[in-house]
Formats: C-alpha cells, structure tokens, sequence
C-alpha cells in the first residue's frame, strides 16, 4: 500500500509539472504513461526514473502551442526525442545465471539377513550405518548446450583393474574411526540438445551421464545409481496424445579385452568392450487421467563373450581367479598362461519389453497417482538360464511436502538374463540368481527432506539346490535434496 | 515374515492417508502469467465478494513460473498464456501432479510502437525479420531514419514463447533486444520510446499504437473469428478435476458463466463462445 501510494503522489508531481511545461495533449500522454506505469507493476525504481525523465524532457522543451505539439507527434519530431530510460527492462544475465546447484545427502541404516552369507548371525543382523552425497553442478551454456559435473561418495573398490568406485551404488560405510570418505566423479557429460526447447526434442549426450535409457520404477538390467559412459541419443516426439520415444547409447563398459579364448572363438586382445542399446516407446495418453506406455530395448554387449570378468571388477567380487559366478553371471575358469581367468560364457543382447500404466483418480479431492508396471528380460545369446521379468506397483508420489508414496514389486533374474554387474545392487545383495519383493514407503516431511522405508524379502542362489538361501534387508532412509 | 509384511502395509496405508488428509480448504493460491493475471484478479475480486469465507491470492510471476509453482505444489492455479510443455508435464508427473487444463479466456498478442510512429502494418515476416535482427531501421520498412528499439518479454513468460512459435517459427531474438518482464513494462517502454516496437496482450493496448499484422487489426472480432493471426487461449492449470461444488471448481469455471465472460471483457480480452 505504502509503495503505491508513492508511486501516485510521484505520478501527481510528474503531471503537476508536466502540466505546466507541456500542452493538453502531451499533457495527457504523458498522464496516460504514468497510470499505465502504476498498473503495470513496476518497481519504485523505474517510476522514480520514467517519471523524472519525463519532467526533466517536458521542462527543456518549455511551453507549446498545440500546432508545435502536433508537429512534435510528426515523423521527424519522433527522431529528434531522445529514448527514456526503460523501466522494468529485465537486466542481462551473468555468467553465474546459467549455473545450477544441485545435490543431496542419504543417511541409511540398514539391517541386513543373508541366511547363506558368509557373515550370517542367525541370532542377529549385520548392521550398517551409511551416507551418499552427491553434489553437482550445471551449467546452460547457451540455449541448446549443458554441462553437467557430479561428484558423489562410493565405496573404493580395489579389484582387479585396480581403484575406482562401485558402478552400482555411491553409498560409503561409516566406519574405521570416522575416517575422511573419498569421492569420486558421478557424473561428467555435455548434454545438447539439438532440435532446441520444444515439445519434440533430441539431446546428444556425452560423457559420464544418468542412463539415458527409459527404466521403470524399479528395472531388471540397471540399478538407478549406474551411470554409464559413452555417447547417447535421447529424442522424443510429440504426437499428441501419443509421444514416441526413442533412445540409444554407444556405452563403454571397457576399452580393453584381455582375454578371449579359444573355447569361445580365439583369442583377440585390445577390443572394446561396448553395450549398443536402443531403445523405443510409445505413450499413449487416453485422457489426462490415463496412460499406457508400450516399450522395448535391446542391449547388445559387443565383444564381452569370453572376456575375463577382472577386466572389470572393480569392486573384487571375483573371491578368487576361476570363480564361477560373477555378479551372478555364469563364468567359465580359462587357463591363461600361468593364471586362470574367469570369462564369461555368453554373450549379451538382452531384450526387453516393458509396459507402464499410469492412473491419477481423485480421492477425496486429492489426486493420488497410481502405476502398474511390468518388464521382462531375455538374453538372446545364452541358452542357458537366460530369463527374468519384473512386475509392480505404486501409489502416491513423494514429491512435494507432506505426500507420501508406497510401492511394491517382485522380480526374478535368472544367471544370464543380463549383465549383472549392472544390476539393482539392494536386491538380493546385487548381481543375478536371485527372486524376490521390494516393499517401501516414502514420505515427504517438509520440502525436500523425505524419510524412507525398504524392505526386500528374497532368496538367492536360485539356481543352486533348494531354490537359494533367504535373504532380508531393511533400510531406513533420511534424504535432504538441494 | 508375514507380520513384517503387514507392518510394512500399514505402514504404507497411514502415509498414503496422511497425504490424503490435506486435501480441501477455502483458500486459493493463483500464480502464473502476467497476461492472464488481470482476469485471474477479476475473477478474484468478483467471487470473494460473493464469498467472503473464500480467501484468493493471485501472484504473478510468468507463465513457466506459474507451471513450476503447480508442479511443487505452491499453488493451486497456475495461469498461463501458453499451452504447458511436454517438459513441465513430465516433471509434474514426477511430482504426482496431474495438470488439467481450463480454457479461461482468448487473446491476440498485439504488436505496439509508440504513438507517434507513422507504421501501420507489418507482415509476420516483417516482425520477424525485425526480432531476428534483420531489419534494424524503420526506414526499412518506409519510416523514419530511426534504429528500432526491440523490446521483448522475458524468456519465462507465456507471452513471449507464444510470440517464439508464432512468429519466430524458432529462429533467436537479436541479443540487441531488451526484455522486460511484464506486458505493463512493455507498454511502459514503448509508450516512452518513439522508436521502439514491443508485443502484448491486447488488454494492454491503451496509450500505445496497435499495429494490424497482415492488414487484420487486433481486436475481438478478429480473434473470435481466428483471422488475427498471432492469437492464443488463456488457461487456468489445476492439479486434477476440482470437485464440483467446490471455491476452485466455481472459480475455474467462471470464464464460462455470462458474469465471468462479462468480466473477460471488461478487462480487455475475449470471453469464450
């Protein structure tokens, strides 16, 4: 009230003035100015300046006739006035406009029962207290171009290729003696998107990037933490109210192959290692209300039959040179020389179809999401233990301040159905061979701190006699995202 | 095992009806665009003086800040000058938000210079050419010797993306131009500038100079009948079909009632069929 009141009383000294120096009709005008100035919400500032700008010209002009002023209103007169001073004129951006913050910090307790494990207390859990932290930025470069950097915890992996960070998860145990917690790159890739901001868009991703890969709620190839490497294509076209999508990614997995045997087809060093996904989609919108998306992807690992697993095992899950499993996956024990290497026997091209219907009924005058989905998972090029499938559900979504969200799905992945390296790493401890259901509840406490409750309810070792050994965890979850 | 499962259950239930429970109340929050806001005022005023007990605030801070107050649950109406993008509905539905989309009223975006500048009529062409940066004096277009000064609407506004697609086609405004960020600074500006060219909606067409884009002048008639041909529907975003009977039923569809259209009207737009 007070402003406004501040800006009429300066609209009136202006006019006062302006009357003054001026005839009717510029008079007038400039009247007009000012009562579209205070209706158009401008800051104090502004009207300070257009208003003193405007005496200042009206008093150098002195009085008029109304043949001056109407010469004045004439083409050449509005050449020889001078431009005022813009009001309200947003000012140019800086540089540190374009950059955007963003992280978050997980704190996980997490009770853990692996009735076959090695550390198995049938009289208790093993218990762990862990953080994730990621913090990053990102920065618009121009209107189509954006870089991206992340850096997150992880647990340091000493395997065979020597230090780095597990693919799967950036959680870090809180343990020996409150020691520093290293950090590594999460993320690192320019994203451009190359039709500009529209409805149908295609983004050029390179670098270390989120999987640029449509994946499900919960998915049967990726854990939600992996942030794969390479080159990605990632478009969408809007066909109201359908959208197609459509996806694909020229990934590393690793640049160099040690090992490949005569058993699977002679020995080739120095292969890369590549994962060629694509990726299609289709959502259909029936009403806002209702949509189905149909989708499939295929994942063909190039060169990775008969590659030896310690190319890539970072985080030392071979126990020993000639395991047979790795991640779950079927290995094969190679003698190489005087070492014998663990390789896989199989390729990879996992297929994968996948459905998602998404539902918002009202209850009680709120709408409540609600989400069926289903995948399933075949890897072509094994013929032995090569399928999975997953189904589930939610309802909610915890996303604004006092909502909450729960879910459920069941999932089972045979041995080679796919790179289990890559899978969700909280399910039956990770990798492969394992079936089993994963029931949480979210809720939102205040803006962007949300609290969290999983527990997955599986066996493991399918495959082996008996139908695998139980396996439990619980996970309390505090998140603040910034 | 079965009793962990069941706990986890109930568990799930009371935060599921704890999100529930804070549906309902008489207040309503409106935040969006500076074109619509006028209307959303109007029809502020009009119904809190039927309905003393209903408390509406209207904020506006542009149409892409009226989605992202929506989509975090900020406000319960997000007004907008633009369709919503397939961008701002997927992070609502990230956020468990479901934008409907209420048609409240019609505009023709109205291309202003100051009124002492002798222009008529520009093509879509010409104001694009001039937006790009490609035609920089009015003498180009028969006028005076005078550098044209482009205003724009600010890059977050509904008013401005719609003046991207329908004129612009894509092409990028010349980084000569100022933006300013309501269509009251953009009058504002002009009114002050002989030489400046600026876009608004056509209820903010008073002390400035509308010139007719293809030979059509802006106007309801020419709105109405679609041969305006930079005109755009005004929308009211809400999270989900308001129940009937409800403050934020009545006041969304209070474009479609004779009093709401009047009020559309009087504030210079064009009131729906």
């Amino acid at each position: 009230m007070t402003m406004r009141w501040r800006m009429g009383a300066l609209a009136w000294i202006a006019a006062g003035g302006v009357s003054l120096a001026q005839t009717a009709p510029s008079n007038e005008q400039l009247v007009q100015s000012f009562r579209a100035l205070l209706s158009s919400g401008s800051d104090t500032q502004a009207v300070i300046r257009a208003v003193s700008d405007a005496v200042r010209q009206a008093l150098q002009q002195g009085p008029m006739s109304s043949a001056q002023a109407q010469e004045q209103l004439s083409a050449p007169a509005m050449m020889a006035m001078p431009a005022a001073a813009a009001p309200a004129i947003t000012p140019p951006k800086t540089w540190a406009d374009s950059i955007v913050v963003k992280g978050d910090v997980r704190y996980r307790t997490e009770f853990r029962q692996d009735h076959g494990g090695n550390n198995y207390d049938p009289n208790g859990n093993a218990e762990y207290d862990r953080l994730r932290v990621r913090f990053g930025l990102e920065a618009q470069l121009n209107d189509n171009v954006k870089a991206v950097v992340r850096l997150a915890t992880d647990s340091i992996g000493t395997g065979g290729k020597g230090t780095g960070g597990d693919p799967q998860s950036g959680n870090q145990d809180l343990n020996n003696g409150a020691s520093k917690k290293p950090i590594f790159l999460d993320l690192g890739y320019i994203d451009w998107n190359l039709f500009g901001p529209a409805n149908s868009e295609l983004h050029l991703l390179a670098g270390k990037m989120n999987n640029p890969f449509i994946t499900l709620n919960d998915d049967t190839v990726w854990d939600p933490d992996t942030t794969p490497e390479g080159v990605a294509l990632k478009g969408q076209l809007d066909l109201s109210p359908a959208t197609v999508y459509g996806n694909a990614g020229y990934l590393i997995v690793n640049n160099q192959n040690v090992v490949q045997t005569a058993k699977v087809g002679g020995y080739v060093a120095n292969d890369q290692i590549i994962l060629y996904g694509v990726q299609g989609a289709v959502k259909y919108e029936f009403c806002p209300e209702v949509a189905l998306t149909l989708g499939i992807s295929d994942y063909y690992f190039n060169n990775i039959k008969g590659a030896a697993a310690n190319n890539f095992d970072i985080m030392n899950k071979l126990s020993a040179t000639g395991s047979t499993t790795f991640y779950g996956n079927d290995m094969d024990k190679v003698p190489a020389g005087s070492i014998t290497n663990s390789c896989f026997p199989y390729g990879f091209d996992v297929i994968q179809p996948f459905a998602v219907l998404d539902m918002y009924p009202t209850v009680c005058g709120r709408v409540v999401p609600v989400s069926l989905f289903a995948e399933g998972t075949r890897n072509v090029l094994a013929n032995y233990l090569s399928d999975g499938y997953m189904y589930g559900l939610t309802l909610g979504k915890a996303k604004n301040p006092q909502t909450a969200e729960v879910g459920a799905s069941y999932c089972r992945l045979q041995r080679n159905s796919t790179l289990g390296m890559w899978t969700d790493s909280d399910r039956w401890g990770g990798g492969t061979d394992g079936a089993g259901w994963k029931m949480y509840a979210k809720y939102m406490f205040l803006k962007n701190l949300m609290g969290s409750i999983t527990y997955f309810n599986d066996r493991k070792g399918i495959q082996g006699a008996g139908g695998g050994t139980g396996y439990d965890r619980w996970q309390f979850d505090l998140t603040a995202s910034f | 095992m079965n009793r962990t499962r069941k706990m986890v259950a109930a568990l799930a239930l009371a935060g599921v009806c704890a999100g529930i429970a804070q549906a309902g109340g008489n207040a309503i929050v409106v935040d969006g665009s500076t074109t619509v806001g006028p209307i959303a005022k109007a029809f502020a005023g009009y119904y809190m003086k039927l309905h003393p007990d209903v408390t509406i605030t209207v904020s506006e801070s542009g149409s892409g800040n009226g989605a992202k107050s929506l989509i975090n649950a900020a406000c319960d109406v997000a007004t907008m000058s633009r369709p919503m993008k397939a961008s701002e509905k997927k992070s609502a539905q990230d956020a468990g938000v479901l934008p409907i989309e209420n048609t409240v009223a019609l505009d023709g975006i109205a291309m202003i210079v100051h009124p002492q500048n002798p222009a008529k009529n520009l093509t879509i062409e010409q104001i694009a050419k001039i937006y790009t940066g490609e035609i920089r004096n009015w003498k180009e277009l028969g006028g005076p010797d005078q550098a044209i000064v482009i205003i724009s609407r600010d890059t977050n506004s509904g008013t401005y993306e719609t003046f991207e697609t329908k004129v612009l086609e894509g092409k990028k405004i010349t980084p000569k131009a100022e933006y300013a960020n309501s269509n009251g600074a953009i009058r504002q500006r002009v009114m002050s500038t002989p030489a400046a060219i600026g876009y608004v909606g056509i209820a903010f067409i008073e002390g400035v100079k509308a010139l007719t884009v293809n030979d059509v002048p802006v106007s309801i008639e020419t709105v109405l009948n679609g041969k305006y041909p930079i005109a755009r529907p005004l929308f009211m975003y809400t999270n989900g079909r308001p129940q009937q009977g409800t403050p934020l039923y009545d006041f969304i569809n209070l474009g479609n009632t004779a009093e709401g259209k009047k009020i559309v009207t009087e504030t210079g737009f064009v009131a729906l069929k």
